[in-house]
């Protein structure tokens, strides 16, 4: 098998993503693969869904000039408030349940992939194991919402 | 006034009274029927059943007189216990030992005495059954006939109640051994849900560094891009292989504490069909190794299926891992119970290295292994998880084998499982 190339996804445009994690080294390999991958994809960090909710409520200082990311990668289980409950609340609010929502998991328990379909995810990953699938995962994150599909 | 010598076992003797539970109790209808008997057959106005307690004599029935107790120095009863014939004094005034008797210089004026004393079956006499006149008198033979009968009547219902109390102590200690066993019962179970608790939330906890520790060797790698040299390339090879072989370790715990805590619901199944898909999942595998898997009939088994699969799998690879290097592996699945036996018992046999039989129980030990992990690939957890599997479906798993002979495997398990606990 060819090796897949990560730099196939040429973004037309800068890319928003909010990233939602509380584990730094987690987030430091995410922002490490986005800038790897794409010079125009800006990511977000947040450490919780508490810090998501200000930020999407305009409560919060805006970088880069943006409370509405192109999509939001959330992981599940967070202190204060974790994926779940802010997938629930973004979902249930009229201005903001158009935005996608990945949801991150390490142990992608049934019972948390199920939960989070039903309440509205647009998808469910696990976490990669390996820096190779890890790049694999965000380059294809980035060219499917930020390239092949259409937002509103 | 002499009082009457204490018995030669007193202390025994109070003490079997104890037991009888009859001090201080209300007046019940079989000894009040007995006094009144004795009353009537011996024509005296009073008759009594006395129990002589340490300073006391304690009236369990009485006809014809109103006080409860007297002291026991000044009680009739206390000579009449001392020996275990029927006592008579015919007349207090003429008899040294009562004369000045408080009961006879005053009320009552006690002047004949008959006391049968009741002796229990360990040779206690623990009081009497008693008639009492207030002038001088004598029993004819067959009065003192019936006293004595309607005596050793009154003794039968103390050794009655003796029993009785016995009785009823076992049934508290018994009581109190099922409410004991209950509650370590209760404990061990909750102590047993923490840990398999303790067992998931760790695993998983412990997983995470393990999957940072590859990505950023991987990472590592990545970084050094045309600086890498042969030596550094191998101690991230080896870091990467530790951190994997803890990951599977990790995933394997994981796996066993899941058993329990995150089981499927049992149902009816075919074991055949489940059997006959394994085979064919395992078909390339099979083909590969030039292994034959030989299945005979099982019937159906009320279990939860995803986990039964699991325990064939591991039992499956086991025999085909530990296979003979020059013959091609052999199983033979077969029963060893009829179809209508509520419980199904079957045999897993391979033609395989076999085990030292001295080894039969620790090959079922999470992580223990009998060859170096350089001769077999694995953690060791696959015969841990199988017997896991059979005891949360009430069943059992056990191995016999001998080396170069081939391992046996021996499964039961209920046909039907009641309410899964």
């Amino acid at each position: 098998m060819a090796p897949f190339s990560h730099k196939t996804a040429l973004m037309k445009r800068g890319i928003h993503i909010f990233l939602v994690e509380d584990d730094d080294e987690d987030a430091f390999l995410i922002q490490e693969a986005v800038s790897q991958i794409s010079a125009s994809a800006h990511l977000h960090r947040l450490k919780d869904g508490v810090a998501l909710m200000e930020r999407l409520h305009g409560r919060a200082p805006k970088e880069n000039g943006t409370n509405r990311p192109d999509f939001i990668l959330l992981d599940v289980a967070m202190p204060r408030k974790d994926g779940k409950q802010a997938l629930v609340e973004i979902k249930n609010h009229p201005d903001l349940k158009h935005i996608p929502v990945v949801m991150l998991s390490t142990s992608a328990a049934p019972e948390d992939v199920k939960f989070c379909y039903q309440e509205g995810a647009n998808s469910f990953v696990q976490k990669p194991k390996t820096w190779e699938s890890m790049l694999q995962l965000i380059s294809c994150m980035c060219a499917w919402w930020g390239q092949s599909v259409l937002l509103p | 006034m002499p009082a009457a010598p204490l018995p030669a076992q007193e202390s025994l003797r109070l003490n079997t009274l104890q037991l009888t539970c009859l001090l201080d109790t209300p007046p019940e209808g079989e000894f009040d029927e007995l006094a009144a008997l004795a009353a009537d057959i011996c024509q005296t106005p009073i008759a009594l059943v006395s129990l002589v307690d340490h300073n006391r004599q304690w009236f369990k029935s009485l006809i014809g007189l109103d006080v409860r107790e007297t002291h026991r120095n000044a009680a009739f009863c206390a000579h009449a216990i001392l020996n275990p014939e029927l006592l008579v004094v015919e007349d207090a005034m003429t008899d040294l030992r009562f004369q000045d008797n408080p009961l006879v210089q005053g009320a009552p004026f006690i002047r004949f005495y008959a006391g049968m004393p009741l002796v229990t079956e360990n040779g206690q006499a623990l009081g009497t059954l008693c008639v009492i006149d207030l002038k001088p008198r004598a029993l004819d033979e067959r009065q003192a006939n019936a006293l004595k009968t309607l005596g050793r009547q009154c003794a039968r219902l103390l050794d009655l109640r003796l029993k009785m109390a016995d009785l009823n102590q076992v049934i508290t200690q018994s009581e109190d051994f099922a409410n004991r066993l209950k509650s370590s019962l209760r404990k061990l179970e909750q102590s047993n849900q923490d840990l398999e608790d303790f067992a998931f939330v760790a695993s998983h906890d412990l997983r995470e560094p393990l999957r940072k520790i590859h990505m950023f060797s991987d990472l590592l790698t990545q970084h050094l891009g045309a600086e890498r040299d042969e030596k550094t390339m191998d101690y991230l090879e080896r870091l990467r292989a530790a951190a994997k072989r803890m990951d599977m370790m990790v995933g394997d715990l994981l796996d066993l504490a899941r058993i329990k805590s995150q089981g499927g619901k049992f149902e009816q199944f075919s074991l055949d069909q489940l059997l006959e898909n394994l085979k064919s999942d395992l078909e390339e595998d099979l083909q590969k190794l030039g292994a034959t898997l030989s299945l005979e009939p099982f019937g159906h088994l009320e279990g939860d299926p995803n986990q039964i699969r699991l325990l064939f799998v591991n039992l499956i690879s086991n025999s085909l891992k530990y296979r003979k290097p020059d013959a091609p592996p052999q199983i033979n699945i077969r029963p060893k119970s009829g179809a209508d036996h509520p419980e199904l018992w079957l045999e897993v046999a391979d033609n395989g290295i076999g085990f030292e039989p001295q080894h039969a129980e620790t090959i079922f030990t999470l992580f223990k292994r009998l060859h170096g992990k350089e001769s077999y690939e694995g953690t060791g957890i696959g015969l841990a998880l199988c017997r896991r599997i059979a005891q949360r479906h009430g069943g059992s798993i056990e191995a016999m084998g001998a080396p170069g002979q081939g391992a046996v495997f021996t499964l039961r398990l209920p046909r039907s499982q009641g309410e899964e606990t």
